[in-house]
């Protein structure tokens, strides 16, 4: 028993790494710049300030988020390029030094050359010398170098210009080689992927890109919403479901259970979103007769600010009401079928019988005997149903405007808010590899029969 | 293998069968169901058919109709004419029409009198035709994704079912250094200016060459744990959040088209269809009639091709079944969400969706969701039935 709960915790740690690298990777495809979008919420607005203004905000801004750190532990990287080239944080000048490097193969060419460039701009007076140099330092095609340098060449024509052309001669010449060995960097824990993990479990998750209100905050207050839904809804599902489904399995030819059964079992095929919006159409107005507007309408009520989340969700009881019905009589079917399939599989064991020969009543041999073992499956479906109920939780959220989680990452999805979109789909992530967790030593504690490694022959 | 006849002898397989092809047929001849021209016309003594003819033009083969200057086929005044049951083209707004026409009412625009048999939306376009045209969307997207997820699927369930941990063995360092030339080989591919294609080749024949060579070599043997890697694998993706994740794609791709929502849906619900596949392959494994095939001199992949493939098919088949259900209901609700696909782009979901904007219009909320739940209940009732001739006939 021991080891294998040894063994199944460790295997813990691998899934969160993994999830946490999917997440990562994603984020590091996000199509916007998250570093602009702050600036602004800072109210340093690109072309309203200087530009040297901008670029050290900018900067500064960048280098609190950790966008100045290498991606990971490691990188394999050609072996002429230069171990620090993460710290340049601008993507199209880090794209340009790319190419010119994979142009000509050499960094202390590429470098100087970049180098002469910025001396000469920093000195240089005329505008048309300078427009010239930025157009050969920021060359797009480093292929098209060498015909700019000669068109250049006639121009430029000043002593001090010489080196930095002379650079821009070694580099225009293609300097490449069929096969290129690559070179091993170790960076250690100063690195973005640990900073991203480190940072998601010590709630440290930067800023919104909408308001500029601090991610885990947002996350937080949006919590308690999506907690008390799916919380409302899994006790609730239980409380109906278990008597229900003990009511069915004792009863299983009366056309009451039948008629009820089928009843549950066409809501739980209907998708949850379209019996949400059935609900919310038809039974929160008046327009389809006097009696249809028995539940109030959908979102919740304006409240004044610093209340805590636990009061504003009191508050708002009765707004709670449609959205957790919606949950509980979509998942009444499922659950109490579970329940009554196996109170069914149970009546069927040797032990009942023992029970009822030992003298025992009908009504203890089931209370004592039949109850406990029957409930047993329960357990890891109902922690297992959390991250299904997650998703079921955005989808009421939007419809009913309730600021969970899913509605905060749906509004984030529009906002281009990639902080706490992913910060979400990582809290997702991590509650589901947990729950699953449970799940499994819940099982195997309680159900001691079942080995996991036996259960992974299967 | 599993015939349709046994399909129809059981009550909710008829259910199935009848609502699928349903569907079916509408998704193949949605063009001529919803459409704004007329299958058939006759103007100025001439006969068309425009509908045919706008396959032609969508081939590129023919070209507009000169006489049509830009008019609309209803401000013709025909001779003879058939329009299809539907008479709008989804997506496109009829200028006559109002919105949020309540079901079968109609208006008269040109010559023609048009009726919205299931209302109009929130600009005037017609229901009907929106969930014509969906039905084409999402049994293609549907299929295409689950055609994906099996090929994912069927490699991986194979190569952990019926390989397993213990029938892939090399030289230890045969490994290794196999390893570290495709790490090498990639390298080239990210920084230098081998392409994409030379560097497949290069993989496949070093990885050929060392599985030739590596017998040969003997040394240390060691087995490659397939079934591990692959298990570890499938645990990460069932634990993925689906839903989560693929809006997330969604939101970073900004404008996905059909292609890459298949692709996507695709690569996320793989892990079902190996699971499955892997342990019907170990079950199947330990039967004689794959002994006697092996005694005969059979190779793997007559075993797998011609032997297990054909027992593992009907628990496949229930399992694609339910997928199929699963992939149109992410499908829907993304489009609900308004996630999914281009505004542009009509959906059962995203004609669901704007009920949400107006609660009288309740045939926004009833007709799209009703498409639906039929489809996905059909789907549901053909895994069940397959399930239960499974069972039957073990």
């Amino acid at each position: 028993m021991l080891s294998y709960f040894v063994k199944r915790i460790l295997l813990f740690f691998p899934s969160i790494f993994l999830i946490g690298a999917f997440t990562f990777l994603l984020f590091n495809a996000t199509p916007t710049d998250s570093v602009a979008s702050l600036l602004r919420l800072d109210g340093f607005e690109e072309k309203v300030i200087s530009e040297k203004l901008y670029k050290s905000q900018y900067k500064k801004i960048a280098s609190e988020l950790g966008l100045d750190l290498p991606k990971f532990y490691f990188a394999f990287v050609p072996r002429y390029y230069p171990d620090t080239l993460h710290r340049i944080i601008d993507k199209q000048e880090r794209k340009q030094i790319v190419d010119l490097l994979s142009h000509h193969n050499d960094w202390a060419a590429v470098s100087s050359f970049i180098y002469q460039g910025e001396v000469r701009l920093q000195s240089t007076e005329t505008k048309e010398t300078k427009k010239l140099i930025t157009d050969l330092l920021w060359v797009v095609k480093p292929d098209d170098l060498d015909t700019k340098l000669i068109s250049a060449m006639g121009t430029l024509t000043s002593p001090e210009v010489s080196t930095f052309l002379d650079q821009a001669q070694i580099v225009s010449q293609q300097k490449t080689s069929w096969f290129i060995f690559p070179k091993f960097l170790w960076f250690g824990t100063s690195n973005q992927y640990h900073a991203w993990i480190s940072n998601f479990f010590s709630g440290s998750l930067g800023r919104s890109v909408q308001d500029g209100r601090p991610v885990w905050g947002k996350i937080s207050k949006a919590l308690g919403w999506t907690l008390s839904l799916v919380v409302l809804g899994l006790s609730f599902t239980i409380l109906i479901s278990v008597p229900l489904g003990i009511w069915s399995a004792r009863n299983g030819n009366s056309r009451m259970v039948r008629l009820l059964s089928n009843f549950f079992y066409f809501i739980y095929a209907m998708p949850l979103f379209w019996f949400a919006t059935l609900m919310v159409v038809f039974f929160t107005t008046a327009h389809y007769g006097n009696w249809t507007n028995i539940f109030p309408g959908v979102g919740i009520n304006p409240y004044a600010g610093d209340e805590s989340t636990v009061s504003k969700i009191l508050a708002n009881a009765n707004q709670l009401i449609l959205p957790v019905f919606c949950i509980v009589l979509n998942s009444i079917a499922y659950l109490s079928s579970i329940v009554r399939n196996s109170i069914i599989a149970e009546s069927n064991q040797a032990y009942k019988t023992t029970a009822l020969l030992k003298g025992l009543t009908e009504k203890a041999t089931f209370w004592k005997h039949l109850f406990p073992n029957a409930l047993l499956p329960l357990v890891t479906i109902i922690v297992g149903a959390v991250p299904a109920s997650l998703a079921g939780s955005l989808i009421i959220e939007v419809i009913f405007n309730i600021p969970g989680i899913g509605r905060l990452m749906f509004d984030s999805i529009f906002g281009n808010d990639w902080y706490v979109i992913f910060s979400i789909v990582m809290l997702v992530g991590v509650v589901t590899v947990i729950s699953y967790l449970i799940g499994d030593l819940l099982y195997s504690y309680l159900n001691p029969r079942i080995r996991f490694d036996q259960a992974k022959k299967v | 293998m599993i015939g349709l006849k046994k399909i129809w002898a059981f009550r909710k397989g008829k259910w199935a069968l009848g609502i699928i092809s349903f569907f079916l047929v509408i998704a193949l001849f949605a063009d001529f169901i919803a459409n704004e021209k007329p299958i058939y016309c006759k103007y100025n003594g001439e006969i068309y058919f425009p509908v045919l003819h706008e396959y032609g033009e969508g081939l590129g083969l023919l070209g507009n109709y000169e006489f049509l200057n830009n008019k609309s086929w209803q401000e013709l005044q025909l001779e003879e004419a058939i329009f299809p049951i539907i008479k709008f083209s989804s997506g496109n707004i009829d200028q006559n029409s109002s919105a949020y026409s309540r079901p079968s009412s109609s208006f008269e625009n040109g010559f023609q009198t048009k009726k919205h048999w299931l209302g109009s939306d929130s600009i005037g376009r017609d229901v009907a035709a929106g969930i014509v045209q969906g039905t084409r969307k999402t049994l293609s997207i549907a299929f295409f994704a689950m055609l994906i997820s099996c090929l994912i699927g069927f490699v991986f369930g194979v190569l952990s079912g019926f390989f397993g941990d213990r029938s892939v063995r090399m030289n230890l360092w045969a490994f290794i250094g196999l390893m570290f030339f495709i790490i090498l080989i990639w390298f080239q591919w990210s920084y230098n200016h081998w392409s994409f294609g030379l560097a497949l080749i290069a993989t496949f024949v070093l990885i050929s060459a060392v599985f030739f060579l590596s017998p040969r070599l003997g040394g240390r043997q060691f087995y490659l744990p397939l079934d591990l890697i692959i298990m570890r694998m499938i645990e990460v993706f069932k634990s993925v959040p689906a839903l989560f994740i693929l809006l997330a794609l969604l939101a970073i791709i900004s404008k996905p088209n059909i292609f890459t929502l298949i692709v996507i849906i695709g690569i996320l619900r793989w892990s079902t269809i190996a699971r499955v596949l892997r342990a019907e392959l170990l079950r199947l494994k330990e039967n004689k009639f794959i002994t006697s095939a092996k005694a005969i001199g059979s190779t793997d992949k007559q075993i797998i091709v011609n032997h297990l493939l054909p027992n593992a098919l009907p628990s496949l088949l229930t399992v694609i079944a339910f997928g199929f259900a699963g992939t149109i209901l992410l499908e829907a609700s993304i489009s609900f969400l308004g996630i999914g696909l281009s505004a542009e782009e009509v959906t059962w979901g995203s004609i669901l969706s704007e009920a949400r904007n107006n609660f009288s219009a309740w045939w926004l909320a009833v007709f799209p969701g009703a498409a639906i739940f039929l489809m996905v209940v059909a789907c549901n009732y053909l895994g069940d039935t397959l399930n239960e001739i499974n069972l039957r006939s073990n």
